[in-house]
């Protein structure tokens, strides 16, 4: 390989720090994994050349501690970092603490960051080049007269944190008197969350999809890598997504994606990058945010394009040109990505805890696990609740679906409750086979969507193995000699 | 004791009744032949109602974990005298209704409150909620400090109701 890296840390944990691990192995590059002292035993830390404990008030703030991680990469002199996703990977603060030090963060520049990271400057910056936004009004919650600054637009509106992204800091309004409330509301959460309380207003489509597209570039040029269709999500969070989006014809998929790509080249953009849409019933779309790191859902351009994107944001952070260009993109079949999460998806996608005491993973032709997750592994609420993802790929959308539903069924983790029947039910939904849906289908579908039910036959055979694995039930058949138990002694 | 387990809230009835070759249990009142066997510690075969079934298995405490034909069950095995009922309406006691982290906590154990005083800030699943007081009283306990993470079902603040006029 003709990276110069030598060594790179990867400022994560979970599955993605796992898969970032992947790719430096590829690359022959060595490798540093930071841990919190609660993720000890985790594959990554087993797995890495080097790992080091990092410290902090909780977990996260373990993970959001910067000259920490900064004095770890010059003690062991680390030529650059990898920040996966979420935590410090869209800090532009963090990507330039790197370069000063000299240690190159594997992302785009910090202006990039900082440009892209504020949603009312980049939302303006798209805007001013001619590219589709949906209308907006930028607020401070502060100002008693900022309810009248919306009063032209029509209800439902939707409340954002200029800081905000992926999901996170947003309200829908759907009257004028919840206005004001859920305005102080979000600017106190995004001043939590993101240090800045600065909030927009922005025209809520009720029923459009969010169709992304994955972009690369280098410094010199940019390239799309086809979309992702992102709609099926609760609580403003993804839990299923796509490649390609059932949604688009070839012209609209052609609009789409070279305005992503237009955009990302109007801001120089280096490394990977995601270029997010709302896309209306009425065929428009519109820019909503660009995200300046690799995605959760990246895996599904990868199974589609044969391209590893990890490796690919590496090389280009290693100074190496682009080693595709457009025309040579060929995408083959169709993949989808469950997201399997520790909740109760049945009662209102309320987190769960527990421990992981038995795992057994998927596999076969055609899927992917992306998984951090270990036998033993104490789940609690100190991060996301996400667990793994379950990917997988086939020659048309139908078998895509059929073998994620196989999949799923595979998929044995014994110990936390999962989504993993919630993301089945959606599954054999007719409306999600059909393809024929936008960001609203769990809420609309939300009676449909049932937890499943045994009959008789099933439900015998679950007791029965509820009792025969039952621990007081192993005791007293090990105990009770056969011949006592042949006739009759047994009962108790 | 006869054995009992909890499946979304149904109660049923496992009693076993001959062990041979076969297993015969009684379930809910129906008789039924099963055959186990285990391929490795989670992992067994079950034979039952002529047809066998892949069964996964794990138990923690009271909490049965089952993975049969693709999907998940979780049980509770009963014990005879758990009733499992907690603080009733109008209780001053207020639990977390999931699990997740105190923001910040605005009273102290004997503060005097007003119903509707936003008591504690509390953050789960990314989202911010203000407890607040359910009556007048005075708080007898403080469950958490911020910054500290909660499970479902803990205590985060408990008031108690004031005595009626006396002290006025």
């Amino acid at each position: 390989m003709s990276t110069h890296f030598n060594k790179v840390l990867i400022a994560n944990r979970g599955e993605i720090a796992l898969r970032v691990l992947r790719a430096l192995q590829a690359l022959d590059i060595a490798s540093v994994a930071i841990y919190h002292h609660s993720d000890r035993h985790s594959p990554v830390v087993q797995q890495a050349d080097e790992a080091v404990e990092i410290t902090g008030d909780s977990p996260s703030a373990a993970h959001l501690d910067i000259s920490q991680i900064v004095a770890i990469c010059e003690r062991l002199e680390v030529d650059a970092v990898h920040p996966c996703y979420g935590f410090l990977s869209e800090n532009a603060n963090f990507a330039r603490t790197l370069e000063a030090a000299d240690i190159t963060f594997i992302g785009p520049s910090p202006e990039a960051i900082e440009l892209m990271g504020d949603k009312i400057t980049s939302r303006d910056f798209v805007a001013e080049r001619g590219f589709p936004v949906a209308p907006s009004v930028n607020l401070n919650a502060d100002d008693p007269n900022c309810v009248e600054a919306v009063a032209d637009m029509p209800f439902p509106l939707v409340v954002k944190a200029s800081a905000g992204g992926g999901g996170k800091g947003m309200s829908i309004v759907h009257s004028p008197d919840e206005l004001q409330s859920t305005l102080r509301v979000a600017a106190s959460e995004a001043e939590k969350y993101f240090g800045d309380k600065r909030v927009y207003v922005e025209r809520y489509f009720a029923s459009a999809r969010h169709i992304e597209v994955q972009v690369l570039g280098d410094g010199k040029q940019v390239i799309h890598l086809g979309e992702r269709e992102c709609s099926i999500q609760r609580r403003f969070q993804k839990i299923i997504e796509e490649a390609p989006s059932p949604a688009l014809d070839q012209v609209e998929r052609a609009d789409i994606c070279e305005a992503a790509a237009g955009i990302a080249r109007a801001a120089g953009y280096s490394s990977a990058g995601t270029v997010e849409f709302l896309y209306t019933s009425e065929g428009e779309f519109f820019f909503l945010e660009m995200n300046t790191r690799i995605q959760v859902e990246h895996p599904v351009t990868e199974m589609i394009t044969g391209i590893d994107l990890v490796q690919a944001q590496i090389r280009i952070a290693a100074g190496e040109p682009l080693a595709l260009q457009q025309q040579d993109l060929q995408t083959n079949g169709h993949a989808i990505e469950c997201r399997l999460c520790a909740e109760d998806a049945f009662n209102g996608f309320t987190p769960e805890t527990g421990k992981v005491f038995y795992l057994k993973e998927p596999s076969g032709q055609g899927i992917r696990f992306d998984s951090g997750l270990f036998t033993d592994q104490v789940i609690t609420t100190a991060f996301d609740p996400m667990l793994a993802k379950l990917i997988v790929h086939a020659p048309s959308r139908q078998q895509a679906i059929e073998a994620m539903g196989e999949a799923l069924q595979q998929l044995v983790l014994l110990g936390v409750k999962t989504n993993s029947d919630y993301l089945q039910a959606v599954l054999r939904h007719p409306a999600f086979i059909e393809g024929d849906f936008d960001t609203g289908f769990t809420e609309k579908h939300v009676d449909e969507l049932s937890p499943p039910t045994l009959e008789r036959e099933g439900l015998q055979a679950l007791l029965a193995a509820a009792y025969l694995s039952d621990r007081s039930t192993r005791l007293l058949l090990d105990a009770t000699p056969q011949p006592y138990a042949a006739i009759g002694n047994w009962r108790n | 004791m006869q054995p009992q387990y909890t499946l979304n809230e149904q109660s049923h009835q496992v009693t076993p009744v001959r062990r041979a070759d076969n297993i015969t249990l009684d379930i809910d009142g129906h008789p039924v032949t099963v055959q186990l066997h285990w391929l490795d510690r989670h992992h067994a075969e079950l034979l039952i109602n002529g047809k066998t079934r892949q069964v996964y298995a794990a138990q923690d405490d009271k909490r049965l974990f089952i993975h049969l034909d693709g999907q998940t069950w979780h049980l509770e095995a009963q014990d005879e005298f758990s009733t499992g009922s907690g603080g009733g309406a109008g209780s001053g006691r207020l639990s977390a209704p999931m699990p997740g982290v105190v923001i910040e906590v605005s009273v102290a154990v004997d503060d005097e409150v007003n119903a509707g005083d936003t008591l504690m800030l509390i953050e789960s699943m990314k989202l911010q909620t203000e407890i607040k007081a359910p009556h007048d009283g005075r708080v007898s306990a403080v469950g958490f400090e911020a910054g500290a993470s909660f499970d479902k079902g803990a205590l985060l603040v408990d008031i108690t109701a004031n005595e009626t006029a006396e002290e006025e």
